[in-house]
């Protein structure tokens, strides 16, 4: 582990990354760079903002004011990627939870933004509201394995207006980790969400240099940004928090039907957001998040963390974020199922299994969802954190030295022992493997039991946090300003 | 480490309708750093050496003696020549012969084939859903499964015909894989030498040629206690491999019980065992077709006893393909394992992290689909589900196309911001290569609820019923299946 991760080896474990397998070839991996340029030199990207044409026309990109597109010369994109700080720290209100992006660890975060959620008495889906956000925040603050908040839950009982501030008070008072906010579709919610940041963490220049929240922007893929998320996009980064760009292509619909395909469709998406970025805000921080999907085109829905092309595209992308030396976030623990169950746990594993593949990925996205990220439920958070610490032991590796190679044990086998009261074994056994979720049970108890399932345990965990866990507080006075700016954005009317 | 698309162009393709499909050999992503690798080789060596292992057979104690072990009562101590000469004896590469010609699997030269599991003395009953004592029923059951699914390449021991008499179990069950399938069939190594001889003389006749030339039957030997072989049992393997039956040699290692409590030591025992077998075999029937093999790594479990267990079992499979490809040996592993008794989350959890360790690191055997609790219970159900887990990580070798019709710059421009996909000829030319699940969920909430909430282990269910209803296997020939009626019935007069 390098030392900038032992800094959060407090309480959060970050996956190393120990291994790197990659798909495209050096030619094809140029070749997907190069026909990203084609793309944003020729068609480029629509911008629906008048505001930001003007600055990008300014900046020197082609632009079509009727069409609203923004084209972007080569020489504009190369020099703009190459301003993309390769690293930086998201940083949490307990510095003992900053997380470093600099390529020395993943850090999983959870998930969101459903509009529904599995109630934890009935077992139903229903719409989730302002207590559901605050009550699976500090949920996410307990369990040690998520590293950084996403918004879990829309708060859909608040104005739809007011939904990113009030989101922004619970990301910070229900938790003392770094908030990523990817809720905020205006500059009037950016300006909102900044002033609220900086209250939480002492001032302007204190926000600056310890970023406790960092913000995305979602591209309409193909080829789109709509005029309030890019502006909210810009007003982040001049207010100093890293600002992202995620495309989320489905192949077949939004973007190709070919991998290769989605690659250069995503990626022009993504780079012509980050090259917006840096033509208005130059070293502002930012960074990738490819989030591909494909359609079922039997029956209309998303095939999501699916299968063989899931795990292909992340390591394309992983590589191409490398070759850019930007920083990138990858949508895992993605899933079709609606409950906890087999093709949740395939899904999860294969995905997960594939950032270790990647390696070099530094933000994993995330835990807490069902159905396509649309149904949240707090089980999968536990049970995630089971799979996550059992990823992070593989990424230990095997540790080869005379002691775990055993020897002397080896020698009591072979004299017909068995080793299950020997020294090594008490020394290492725990090393091992320490499930919390998986069955423990006897044949008989389980049946006796009724066949329970990992899900049921974890239930019973997320209770008892809810029960126990208490969240680092925010200051009262802090709190009551987080108040005031919500209440005069309640006053405004959009 | 290569690309995967650098590979792309080395693989042939498989031809649609293809009866088995292989996983191709991926990155080899090695685990494990040379001078490990190195340190375990040679603790390996030390162990046979040093130590020795238990051989309950006066005759392969005398040939092992002869050819240079120091042997003691029970014992022999081997030493590193006689590893080096068994290594260099046993081929890099076999094939496993198949009734049907076109299921023959090449074995150690890139791709790797999935088997079912086994044996098990439990299976789950299809219609009840409960746990029972295995019969020659679901033998037949599982055999049938197992040839109509092409990402099985083989059937393993699967289950054990509890409702047999012991004596007349093993030719039986031999008889009933044979007819239920045309693809390659591996069983247990028998304890018993008529078990033996019923066994050399069905397969030829199944496979109407001698077993060196169509080695339609294989058999694996599974290591019982850790570095001691049962002498029963081993000369039954001798005489298996003296007649051209390949024969594997598999470990089962359980962390902290029957071997160290660390991945490095659980490698190393698993190692010596396998090696001193391989020793045997070379020395008796040099040249024998055979594999390195384990079981997946077990852990002990609360209450439970054992289970497969955390990362120690990805990681231990990752590094047993890295050992085998060392020697210069075919590995087989213990893939998909879970201590789940169902196919729920923690199933598709340890299989998910399995088939990926399979995809990276490229066994050439992958042993077990369709087990359940730790390979104590057979499940045709989690089998089919097993397959699905293995058709998604197959493709993943496979790479992706990226010239200029994939990468499709035009058809992009052509379609122009805020435009969609769904009516351009391109899409309609690639939308079918995507892979496809048999039993996984797209559908909507409402949909799904509306269905009943249905899970992938129920249409695994409702295909498995199918499957049985109508998949009809390549019967055997009529005066094939006629002699070894007879043969059976004779080997049971005589015991």
């Amino acid at each position: 582990m390098s030392a900038s991760a032992e800094a959060s080896a407090r309480r959060i474990r970050g996956l190393r990354n120990p291994w790197t397998i990659e798909v495209l070839t050096e030619d094809e991996l140029e070749r997907v760079h190069a026909a990203t340029l084609r793309m944003l030199k020729g068609t480029g990207l629509q911008v629906r903002s008048e505001a930001i044409l003007r600055e990008l026309g300014a900046a020197g990109a082609k632009v079509d004011e009727a069409a609203m597109t923004a084209r972007f010369p080569s020489a504009m994109v190369e020099e703009c990627m190459a301003l993309v700080p390769p690293t930086f720290l998201m940083a949490a209100r307990d510095p003992a939870l900053d997380l470093p992006i600099d390529g020395s660890a993943g850090w999983l975060s959870g998930d969101g933004t459903s509009a529904f959620l599995i109630d934890r008495e009935t077992g139903l889906r229903r719409p989730s509201n302002l207590q559901d956000l605050t009550e699976t925040t500090r949920v996410a603050d307990a369990v040690d394995e998520l590293a950084y908040l996403w918004p879990t839950v829309a708060p859909a009982d608040v104005p739809t207006h007011t939904q990113a501030v009030h989101i922004t008070r619970v990301m910070l008072g229900q938790s003392s980790k770094h908030a990523q906010h990817n809720e905020t579709y205006s500059r009037r919610d950016a300006r909102a969400v900044l002033e609220m940041a900086r209250v939480v963490a002492g001032g302007d220049r204190e926000l600056r240099g310890r970023p406790i929240v960092s913000t995305y922007q979602c591209c309409i893929s193909p080829l789109v940004y709509d005029g309030g998320p890019i502006e909210a996009a810009i007003e982040f980064a001049r207010g100093g928090l890293p600002s992202g760009f995620i495309s989320m292509g489905i192949g077949c619909a939004t973007a190709p039907a070919t991998l290769a395909g989605t690659l250069v469709s995503m990626n022009a998406e993504m780079v012509g957001g980050m090259t917006i970025v840096e033509a208005l805000v130059p070293g502002a921080v930012t960074f990738c998040g490819p989030y591909p999907t494909f359609m079922d085109l039997r029956t209309g829905g998303y095939r999501q963390d699916w299968g063989p092309e899931d795990t292909l595209l992340k390591l394309a992308f992983t590589q191409l974020a490398h070759r850019y030396r930007v920083p990138i976030n990858v949508l895992t623990l993605d899933t079709g199922a609606k409950t906890q169950d087999w093709q949740a746990g395939v899904q999860h594993a294969v995905s997960q299994m594939a950032m270790i593949a990647a390696g070099r990925a530094e933000m994993i996205t995330g835990t807490g969802t069902l159905h396509g990220a649309a149904v949240y439920d707090d089980v999968n958070v536990i049970l995630d954190a089971e799979l996550w610490r059992v990823l992070c032991d593989v990424l230990e590796g095997i540790t080869v030295t005379e002691e775990t190679l055993a020897l002397d044990a080896i020698a009591e086998l072979a004299a017909g022992a068995d080793l299950t009261a020997h020294p090594h074994t008490r020394r290492h056994l725990a090393e091992l493997w320490r499930p919390e979720t998986f069955d423990r049970l006897t044949a008989a108890a389980w049946e006796e039991a009724g066949r329970p399932e990992p899900r049921e345990r974890a239930r019973e965990r997320v209770h008892a946090i809810l029960a126990d866990h208490e969240p680092l507080p925010l200051p009262e006075d802090v709190d009551r300003e987080l108040v005031r700016i919500i209440e005069a954005r309640e006053a405004e009317e959009d | 480490m290569p690309a995967i698309n650098a590979l792309r162009q080395q693989v042939p393709t498989v031809s649609a309708g293809a009866r088995v499909l292989p996983l191709r050999r991926g990155p080899d992503l090695d685990v494990l750093p040379e001078e490990d690798l190195h340190a375990i080789h040679d603790a390996a060596l030390r162990v046979l050496d040093d130590l020795g292992v238990r051989v309950g057979s006066h005759r392969i104690l005398d040939r092992l003696k002869a050819a240079g072990a120091r042997v003691g009562p029970e014992r022999a101590h081997l030493p590193r020549p006689l590893i080096d000469e068994a290594l260099g004896a046993a081929p890099s590469e076999l094939v496993l012969a198949a009734r049907d010609p076109s299921a023959d699997l090449r074995v150690g030269a890139g791709d790797g084939w999935l088997g079912t599991g086994g044996p098990a003395e439990r299976a789950v009953d299809l219609r009840s859903d409960e746990r029972r004592a295995s019969t020659l029923a679901d033998v037949a059951d599982a055999a049938r499964l197992a040839d109509a699914v092409p990402q099985l390449g083989y059937l393993g021991p699967t289950v054990r015909a509890l409702d047999l008499a012991a004596e007349c179990r093993m030719a039986r069950e031999v008889h009933v894989r044979l007819a239920n399938t045309s693809k390659h069939v591996q069983v247990e190594v028998p304890t018993h030498r008529c078990d033996v001889e019923a066994l050399l003389e069905t397969a030829p006749l199944a496979a109407g040629a001698d077993a060196r030339e169509r080695p339609i039957v294989s058999a694996v030997l599974h290591a019982g206690e850790p570095l001691a072989f049962d002498g029963e049992r081993l000369e039954a393997a001798v005489a298996l491999a003296e007649a051209g039956v390949p024969c594997g040699i598999v470990a089962s290692p359980i962390a902290g019980v029957t071997a160290p409590a660390t991945v490095a030591g659980a490698i190393v025992i698993s190692l010596a065992h396998t090696l001193a077998g391989l020793v045997v075999l070379q020395l008796l029937a040099p040249g024998a077709p055979t594999f390195l093999g384990t079981d997946a790594l077990h852990v002990p479990v609360g209450g439970r006893g054992s289970a497969p267990g955390g990362a120690a079992d990805p990681l231990f499979q990752l590094a047993w393909v890295q050992v085998a490809g060392r020697v210069g040996l075919p590995a087989h592993v213990g893939a998909f394992a879970t201590g789940s008794r169902s196919s729920d989350w923690q199933a598709g959890i340890e299989g998910g992290l399995s088939a990926t360790a399979a995809w990276m690191a490229g066994p050439d055997l992958l042993a077990a689909a369709g087990m359940r609790d730790g390979g104590r219970v057979f499940s045709p159900v989690a089998m089919l589900l097993d397959t699905e887990l293995f058709d998604l990580v197959r493709r993943i070798p496979l790479g992706f196309a990226a010239d200029d019709e994939a990468l499709a710059t035009e058809v992009i421009e052509g379609v122009g911001p805020g435009g969609h996909f769904l009516g351009e000829a391109h899409t309609l030319r690639h939308m079918r290569e995507a892979w496809m699940s048999r039993f996984m969920d797209t559908d909507t909430w409402e949909a799904w609820e509306g269905a009943g909430r249905p899970q992938p282990p129920e249409r695994a269910h409702a295909k498995a019923l199918e499957l049985l209803e109508t998949h009809e296997p390549l019967p055997l020939e009529p005066a094939a299946e006629d002699r070894i009626r007879a043969v059976i019935a004779e080997h049971e007069r005589q015991r």
